[in-house]
């Protein structure tokens, strides 16, 4: 019996868990959920907060994309890609970028993200508050790519990764909103080419149902 | 060096790093420094938040890398904070995930509102605020009626998180608000493990911690 993720591999979060797995030279099956099925009973057994992913592993149920991530470099330690490294200090510049993106760089590309994907007509003000915070932070990851290759330091990690889906999701559904804070960056835009050029990245990608959220409703 | 945390104890993210730094048997000297500063930025933390955490080997910031540093560098002393076993390793990493994600927006919004005008909460803010925080905190407490810790049985991370949280919520409260965590039986009773440790006993004693005494 192998892992299970339950959820939807258009969302930027199973990506994560998805991407991780493949890093890691594992597989998994994906148990379909979309909308009105995480809110079943059966679904919120397994994660009350009614998200997904699910990681399943026996009788392991983790929830949280992140934490499922963890668990999965945790488990398969040793083989694949090495994505938390073992010194303390690198271990722990990459936790610092880990919460900055889930802090920091999340949040206003979330909000951007949410306006296009829910809303019939996207409320420009709220998407022009969150560029603005996000252009700040990514001043910061300019400087920081400017000394090194990666975010923790010359070697990928988890926190380079937990990037990947939402810088994505974020291009698709505004390719001028992504150029003007991305590409505008020598550093960024690099590390962006470099990290989306990884075969884990370019499989869960080169499925349609990936890039597909038109079955979101608009109001 | 003694252990420096740049912080306030206004902030329960300064307090879960010196919860932790207390955890592990070890000292700090709390510090604080303005955050808008060139020193601060450029040494420390360039988001300009606080807490920044420094000792002999490392300058970090965000407070759940640096728990998780101090958890770690002195995983040989003082209490075990990340879990004894995978399982509960994977499960301290996703409680950590929902107190960010689920646990603070709801939290700080609620406290927030209650901060800003004691006497008279703005009720069309904190009301939507409470009820969203007493959703959260059904399913913290199905969560605490099947497991002694948010981990398992194992106190961890995931449980240092929130001690200054529900500190605070008590200290700013009105008896009736209260009723949000007494009339969670599982929810009020770990409360009352994780406040009644001595780390945290010795962190709120601290004479810099005279913001929530009551």
């Amino acid at each position: 019996m192998g892992l299970t993720v339950h959820g939807d591999i258009c969302s930027p979060f199973v990506k994560i868990a998805a991407m991780t797995i493949y890093e890691k030279n594992e597989d998994f099956e994906l148990v379909f959920a979309r909308l009105s099925l995480l809110k079943t009973e059966e679904f919120l057994a397994k994660n009350p907060f009614g998200r997904m992913p699910v990681l399943e592993d026996g009788d392991l149920v983790v929830f949280e994309s992140r934490a499922v991530a963890r668990y999965v470099e945790a488990k398969f330690e040793g083989q694949g890609t090495p994505l938390m490294p073992a010194n303390l200090k690198e271990q722990a510049l990459v936790n610092i970028w880990a919460e900055v993106e889930s802090q920091s760089f999340c949040p206003p590309v979330w909000a951007i993200c949410s306006q296009f994907l829910s809303k019939k007509v996207p409320d420009v003000s709220v998407i022009e508050a969150s560029r603005e915070k996000l252009e700040k932070v990514l001043d910061i990851y300019e400087i920081q790519l400017s000394k090194r290759k990666y975010l923790a330091g010359d070697f990928f990690s988890l926190a380079d990764l937990f990037h990947i889906p939402l810088l994505h999701i974020l291009q698709c559904l505004s390719e001028d909103i992504f150029r003007s804070v991305i590409n505008s960056r020598t550093y960024v835009h690099k590390w962006h080419q470099d990290i989306t050029n990884r075969p884990s990245w370019k499989r869960i990608i080169s499925v349609p149902e990936a890039s597909d959220w038109s079955f979101l409703p608009k109001v | 060096m003694t252990i420096k945390i740049y912080g306030s104890f206004r902030s329960p993210f300064s307090m879960a790093v010196a919860l932790a730094v207390y955890e592990k048997d070890q000292e700090f000297d709390l510090l604080m420094m303005d955050v808008k500063s060139p020193e601060y930025l450029n040494n420390f933390n360039p988001f300009g938040k606080i807490p920044s955490y420094q000792d002999d080997d490392i300058t970090l910031f965000e407070s759940k890398a640096i728990m998780r540093y101090v958890a770690t560098k002195f995983a040989d002393q003082g209490t075990p904070l990340l879990g004894s076993t995978i399982v509960e390793q994977a499960l301290c990493n996703q409680w950590l995930e929902v107190h960010s994600h689920s646990f603070i927006p709801p939290m700080v919004e609620t406290g927030l509102a209650i901060i800003r005008n004691p006497q008279q909460p703005d009720n069309s803010v904190l009301k939507p605020a409470l009820e969203k925080l007493s959703n959260v905190l059904d399913i913290y407490e199905a969560r605490l009626s099947a497991s002694k810790y948010l981990a398992g049985d194992s106190y961890t991370l995931a449980d240092v998180t929130h001690t200054a949280f529900f500190y605070i919520f008590n200290a700013i409260t009105d008896d009736e608000m209260k009723k949000t965590i007494t009339s969670r039986p599982h929810l009020h009773a770990w409360i009352q493990d994780i406040i009644s440790r001595p780390a945290w006993k010795k962190l709120a004693e601290r004479p810099e911690n005279t913001r929530y005494k009551h």
